[in-house]
This record gives C-alpha cells, sequence and structure tokens, in this order.
C-alpha cells in the first residue's frame, strides 16, 4: 500500500518495494490509481500493449522518467496502463512492454511527474523506497 | 536543509519581508516575501520558503527571488515565485514557469446587467457546460493537422481569429497580443503534439473553470470606464492553459536540462530547478519551445471564448450576445523584459510561475487605451469568494519585476480539503448564496473555499505594498469546474 504525504497543492506520495521492479511497478499502480481511482480493478482483459525504452543517469530519474513516458502514453492513447513487464531494469536503463485498458477519460490530470523529492535509495529494512509529487 | 523560520526572517518595509543572502552559502541573492504578518505566518506552515531560497541560487539571478502572498509550496520553484535572471546568459529553468506552460486567465464582459441573467442562470450553465468541453481526457471539437499544429505554435490567438473564432479586436487585449514572436514549432516535440492535437477549446481539470460573475463593487471609478467595467455588469472568467501539449514540453525539456546542466558546472539544490544557460542551444531550444506552448494557450483561450459567446447568443439570442475581452494575462511564462536594477535599465529573463504580469502606467507593451491605466491584473478568488480586477502600477516594476499576485492561493492540501469538505453540502449551499456549481463532487471538494486563503487578505497586501491597485470586485453566480 502507498502512503499519500501532506502536499499543499499536488499529490505526493511514498513508495517502497523489496527489489527496483517491485518499486517501479507499485509506482506505476499509484500513478494509474491518481488518474483514475480504482480502474485497475478486477481487470478481464488488455485493449492495448506499448513497448517503453527509458535510460537515466542514475535511478531515481529512470523511475521518473518511466512514470513519465507512461503518463504521456497515457493521454495520448487514453489508456490507463495497468500492468507491466520488465525484461530489463537495472539503475540506469529499462525495457518493458505495457498493458492498458482504454478509458474515455480519467478523474484526474496529472500535469507532470516531478523531481523533487524523489530519492530512489535503500532504507534500513533494505528495501527500495522514495517520495514521488505529481503536479496536479 | 534547515527549514526557514520566522527568525530568519528580517522586514524591510511595510509587506516586504527578506530572507538574508547569508542565510545559506549558495544563495546568490536574498529572498523577498511580500505579505502582510498574518499570511507571513501561514506562509511559514509549508516549504515554500526553503523552495524559494533555492530559486535565490540561480546562476545570473538578480536582485532577489520573490514571492507573492498567495505563494505556497510547489515543487522546485513555490507558486507564487518570480524570479529574474540576467539577459543573455543566466539561467533558464523550465520549473521556474511550470508544467502547464502560459496557464492565465481572460475576463470578458457582457453588455447585461445581473438582474437580466437571473432568470436565465440554470440555462446559461448548461449551455456553456455543453459547449466547453471541460475535464481529463476530453478532446475538443477541432482536430489539428500536422500543418494547423504548426501554425496555432507558431501564431497563438491569430490562428483562432484567422479561422473566425474571435475579431481582430480581441488580440489587442491579449498580454503579447497572444502570440510570442520567438515560437518555434519544431523544438516542440511528436509527442508533445499529439497530446495537444484534440485539446483546442478544453478547460481541462484540476483548478481550472469558466465563472459567470458580475461587479459588486467599483473602487476605481475611472480605471473602470477605461476597462469597461461597471456595477451589476455580468463577466465572464476563464482559467486554463496549454494542456496536455505544455506539460509535454516541460517534461521533455526538465529532463533535457538535467543531464545538460553539468556540461555548464550548474548544480541545483533541487532537480526540479534544472536550468542551463538561456543562451545555450538547450536554453535556447526550450525558450522557442516554450514560447509556442503559450502561444497553444491562448489560442485556447481564444477558442473558450467563441465557445462561451455561442453559449451567450443561445440564450441571450445574437444581438445580446457581446462578450468583450477585457484583458488575458498569463502567470505561468518566462519572459524577456527590461527593468530598472540598482538604478540601471537591464534586460532580464523574468519567471513567473504562479504571478501575473501587473505593468504599470506608460508601458509600450499594452493595448493603446490602457498606457494610462496601466494593464488589468485578473485575480480569481476560489469558487465561493470574490475576485478582484486590479491595475498594474509604476511601483510593480521597481519592487517585483512588474509581477503581482495570481490568485487566493492553496492553504489546504486537495487531500485534506477532501477530508473537511462535503462536496453535495457544498454544493447546496453555495447555489442558496447564488453560486451555482458545475463539476464533479471530487473536483468541489479539492477546489473547495477552504482549501483557499482569504483572497481579501492577499489583494489587501498587494494592493497596501502599492504593486497594484483595486479596481473592481466581482461575485461568482455560476462555476462550471474542470
Amino acid at each position: 500500500m502507498n502512503q499519500y504525504v501532506k502536499h499543499t497543492a499536488d499529490v505526493e506520495i511514498e513508495v517502497s518495494g523489496r527489489t527496483l521492479q517491485e518499486l517501479f511497478t507499485k509506482s506505476l499502480e499509484a500513478m494509474c490509481d491518481i488518474l483514475k481511482q480504482d480502474g485497475c480493478k478486477n481487470i478481464t482483459h488488455f485493449d492495448c500493449s506499448v513497448r517503453v525504452v527509458v535510460s537515466a543517469n542514475d535511478c531515481t530519474g529512470l523511475l521518473i522518467d518511466f512514470l513519465s513516458e507512461v503518463l504521456s502514453l497515457s493521454n495520448i492513447q487514453k489508456s490507463l496502463f495497468c500492468n507491466v513487464y520488465f525484461s530489463e531494469l537495472t539503475e540506469n536503463n529499462l525495457e518493458a512492454q505495457l498493458f492498458g485498458i482504454w478509458f474515455d477519460h480519467f478523474d484526474k490530470e496529472i500535469k507532470g511527474v516531478t523531481y523533487h523529492e524523489a530519492r530512489v535509495k535503500k532504507n534500513d529494512n533494505n528495501n527500495w523506497e522514495t517520495h514521488i509529487i505529481f503536479d496536479i | 536543509m534547515k527549514k526557514v523560520e520566522k527568525a530568519d526572517i528580517r522586514k524591510i518595509e511595510d509587506y516586504l519581508w527578506e530572507i538574508p543572502k547569508s542565510f545559506r552559502n549558495n544563495m546568490q541573492v536574498p529572498a523577498w516575501i511580500l505579505a502582510n504578518e498574518i499570511l507571513l505566518d501561514d506562509i511559514l506552515e509549508d516549504r515554500s520558503l526553503n523552495q524559494l531560497v533555492n530559486v535565490a541560487c540561480l546562476p545570473g539571478i538578480k536582485k532577489a527571488s520573490l514571492v507573492m502572498p498567495d505563494v505556497h509550496e510547489g515543487y522546485g520553484f513555490p507558486i507564487g515565485g518570480v524570479a529574474a535572471t540576467s539577459y543573455p546568459n543566466g539561467a533558464i529553468s523550465p520549473g521556474g514557469i511550470g508544467y502547464d506552460i502560459n496557464c492565465g486567465v481572460r475576463l470578458l464582459v457582457s453588455q447585461l446587467q445581473i438582474e437580466d441573467i437571473k432568470d436565465q442562470l440554470e440555462n446559461l450553465v448548461n449551455e456553456l457546460n455543453k459547449e466547453i468541453p471541460t475535464g481529463l481526457g476530453k478532446g475538443g471539437n477541432i482536430r489539428l493537422t500536422q500543418e494547423e499544429m504548426d501554425n496555432v505554435l507558431a501564431i497563438g490567438a491569430e490562428w483562432a481569429v484567422e479561422h473566425g473564432y474571435g475579431t481582430r479586436e480581441d488580440l489587442e487585449y491579449i498580454e503579447s497580443k497572444g502570440k510570442l514572436a520567438d515560437a518555434v514549432p519544431k523544438a516542440v516535440s511528436t509527442m508533445a503534439k499529439n497530446r495537444g492535437h484534440d485539446q483546442l477549446g478544453t478547460i481541462g481539470s484540476g483548478n481550472h473553470f469558466v465563472e459567470v460573475s458580475h461587479v459588486t463593487e467599483v473602487f476605481d471609478d475611472s480605471i473602470a470606464e477605461t476597462y469597461g467595467l461597471k456595477k451589476g455588469q455580468v463577466t465572464v472568467m476563464i482559467h486554463t492553459g496549454s494542456r496536455g501539449l505544455g506539460h509535454q514540453v516541460a517534461t521533455d525539456y526538465i529532463r533535457l536540462m538535467m543531464t545538460a546542466m553539468a556540461k555548464y558546472g550548474i548544480k541545483m539544490p533541487d532537480r526540479e530547478l534544472a536550468c542551463v544557460p538561456f543562451d545555450s542551444p538547450e536554453g535556447q531550444d526550450y525558450f522557442k519551445a516554450m514560447c509556442a506552448a503559450a502561444n497553444y494557450a491562448w489560442c485556447n483561450r481564444q477558442l473558450i471564448t467563441w465557445e462561451a459567446r455561442n453559449a451567450w447568443a443561445t440564450i441571450f439570442g445574437r444581438e445580446k450576445s457581446s462578450l468583450k475581452l477585457v484583458y488575458d494575462v498569463a502567470h505561468n511564462i518566462a519572459k524577456i523584459e527590461t527593468h530598472s536594477i540598482d538604478k540601471e535599465l537591464q534586460k532580464v529573463i523574468v519567471h513567473r510561475k504562479g504571478a501575473t504580469r501587473a505593468f504599470g502606467p506608460g508601458s509600450d507593451e499594452l493595448p493603446q487605451n490602457y498606457i494610462e491605466t496601466g494593464q488589468p491584473v485578473i485575480i480569481p478568488g476560489s469558487m465561493g469568494t470574490f475576485s478582484y480586477v486590479l491595475a498594474g502600477t509604476s511601483k510593480s516594476h521597481e519592487l517585483t519585476f512588474g509581477s503581482c499576485c495570481h490568485g487566493a492561493g492553496r492553504n489546504l492540501s486537495r487531500t485534506a480539503a477532501k477530508k473537511v469538505v462535503n462536496a453535495p453540502i457544498l454544493k447546496k449551499e453555495l447555489q442558496e448564496i447564488g453560486i451555482l456549481v458545475e463539476g464533479s463532487y471530487r473536483g468541489i471538494a479539492e477546489e473547495a473555499p477552504i482549501a483557499y486563503k482569504d483572497i481579501e487578505l492577499v489583494v489587501d497586501t498587494v494592493t497596501s505594498s502599492g504593486i497594484a491597485k483595486k479596481v473592481a470586485k466581482l461575485r461568482p453566480v455560476a462555476v462550471i469546474k474542470g
């Protein structure tokens, strides 16, 4: 379960995962939930699939750039990408297949996925964690 | 990083406070806060002043980083922030403009009095709702081809007028006449153009809206007359920006600048303040793309004006359908302007993020009939409170690089607002005091009046400090939420 953190204007979440893959997947799920609350619940099929390739200087940049890429695709394809399969995921590169369902409209408009406060790091429990602020 | 506390701040003059440059060793200039003491105490509650200190670290920043009294925490720059950097080699930072490039407000006036529309208000709201697409993902009725998109990006509101969605006179009453000449469509990515191809003429969601109001009070008869405002008159206010196209331009260039910064030896305390020298290839590309996105936003507000005029004509008839444009102001933008700094006129890159240009009398940037009054500064309140029309003054040039506040400013997060607001009850309460609100319950709760600062305090601060003058007060009667 992702934690919502107090932020005056935007939506800030705290995400953690045992692996990088889990962190990235949970971050994607959180973004989908902001776009369309419970939009990914009880999905029985997918309408579309897209491949994404992202590179960045570090893991934080990679996560934010990945979410930004998915957000752009969600807006263009009017799809909620509820599922992801990572064929490659390192601290600097990823290659993934996204699976989505079409939506006429979302609940909320996310203007941008920001780098502000984002810092992917390992916590004391050896889990990966970060904060993410979405500009709403 | 040490949080800014009241003890770190000193009063320079009434309504102006300073965090000295010595607060942190990487500050290039001091940080200034325009606020009265009550608002200052509020502002200290969140992290906006730490963000303001970070802005004071921008390479080439001049005089001071500034926040207006409606400031609240953003990401990178605080919302309500102003920063001017030296031209041509000071920093340009997409974070200083924001994701919604040229988000702004336009005000239209009708020839009708509030008594003339009372019986038709519900029909008017339904018609506005029908004409103006709102909400996320809602496409408009216009689908741009690639060539048309490039034209919109190049000439902004002029494209709308050329295609019959407005008049030449409208263009006179838009900041920069609705077109930034430095726009270059090819600096805008295909992804951004794809996001924008069906969104012209749409409001979007969040805090965007179309509002029908009426003038309840006139403070300056002469300026109000020049602006075409009189007591009882019905107005329409439009608040939106560059939609997905602008969001994508910001995303693309923040990503690019994060990598490019190292090349110029720039390190910033926050990644969202990623910046490069304005005259670098990356800086120039961003500026050209930002100008193009700003043009898209002006074209968008022009199309919404056309939609609002259609709705007006359907309800009140063509002969009473005149909705005249008072002015259109941007509040998320960067502009090349000349200001007096250290008693010398200097060209600077002014970043305004949640701040409105407020040029005073004499500026050749203004329409001919506003040159003696200064420009209209449109300050929307929340959906249940008053809005204001102010006039820019020469003091704004001296103090704030010709800038003013842009609204009431949030003081509750959206999540907190949803926890304390019962949207159906709020909607009913507003209706009981004569304000119709259309929108999702979630949107109504998030944008409830309680989530915003007291607009009276914000407006009193900017007018008492002398950077703007009160002209008229508007009371909402119907709000269509994005």
